[in-house]
C-alpha cells in the first residue's frame, strides 16, 4: 500500500494553492491522506479534497483526521465520511 | 448549444476547480479575477450566467451584482452567488441587489451544474 500524503498546518488560503497542486500531482487510483497535523481546515482547502474525492477512478481515504477538523468539516457541511464516499 | 458561464473568484485555485466542474458538463467557462475584471468580459460573447464570489479586491461581488443590474441589456442575466458565506442577512442583501441564487462552498460539482442549468435555462 502506498505511503498516505502528509498534510500539515493550517489549511487555509495561504495553503490552498500548495494543497492543489500536491492533490493535482497525485497518482490516479487510491489516495490516501494523512490528516494528523492539521489544526485547521477551510471551505476552499475542503473543495480542493472534494474535487480530489470525486475524479473518476479514485478513492479517497483520509486518515487520523483530528477532532477540531473533522467539526470542521461538518460545519462546512462536508463531514470525512462524506467527503471519502466518491461521486454521487 | 453549450451554457457561457463567467466565473469570477480571487482565488486561482476556486477558479480552477469550478472549470474543472463545468467544463465536462459541456459549459464553455470564462473567468475573472474579481469584479473588476468581470466586468471586462461582458461582450464577446455575453455570458449565459455570472458565478461570483462575494469577497474580493478592487469590485466585490455585491458591487459586480449592482453594476450588472444597472446596465439595461444585462438586467435579466443570471447571477448566482457562489461563497462561503451563509449568513441570512447577506443573502438578503444579495437578493435586493439582483442575485438570482446562492450556492454555499464548498460545493458538490453536480449541485453547481444543476443550479447553473436551472437559472440559465
Amino acid at each position: 500500500m502506498a505511503e498516505p500524503l502528509r498534510l500539515s498546518g493550517r489549511l487555509d488560503l495561504a495553503a490552498v494553492d500548495a494543497l492543489h497542486r500536491a492533490l493535482l500531482a497525485a497518482p490516479p487510483g487510491e489516495l490516501r491522506l494523512d490528516l494528523s497535523q492539521v489544526s485547521r481546515i477551510g471551505a476552499l482547502a475542503l473543495q480542493c479534497l472534494l474535487a480530489a474525492a470525486r475524479v473518476e477512478g479514485r478513492r479517497l481515504l483520509l486518515e487520523n483526521v483530528p477532532e477540531a477538523v473533522r467539526e470542521e468539516c461538518r460545519l462546512l457541511g462536508l463531514p470525512p465520511e462524506l467527503l471519502m464516499e466518491g461521486a454521487p | 448549444m453549450s451554457l457561457a458561464v463567467l466565473a469570477v473568484d480571487d482565488s486561482r485555485t476556486m477558479r480552477d476547480l469550478i472549470r474543472a466542474a463545468l467544463t465536462p458538463a459541456g459549459f464553455a467557462v470564462r473567468t475573472a479575477e474579481d469584479g473588476a475584471a468581470a466586468l471586462d468580459h461582458l461582450a464577446d460573447p455575453r455570458p449565459d450566467v455570472v458565478l461570483t464570489d462575494l469577497n474580493m479586491p478592487r469590485l466585490d461581488g455585491f458591487g459586480l451584482i449592482a453594476e450588472l443590474r444597472r446596465r439595461e441589456a444585462l438586467r435579466g442575466l443570471p447571477i448566482l452567488v457562489l461563497t462561503t458565506e451563509s449568513a441570512p442577512a447577506l443573502k438578503d442583501c444579495a437578493r435586493r441587489a439582483g442575485a438570482t441564487g446562492w450556492i454555499v462552498k464548498p460545493f458538490e460539482p453536480g449541485q453547481l451544474v444543476a443550479a447553473l442549468r436551472r437559472v440559465a435555462c
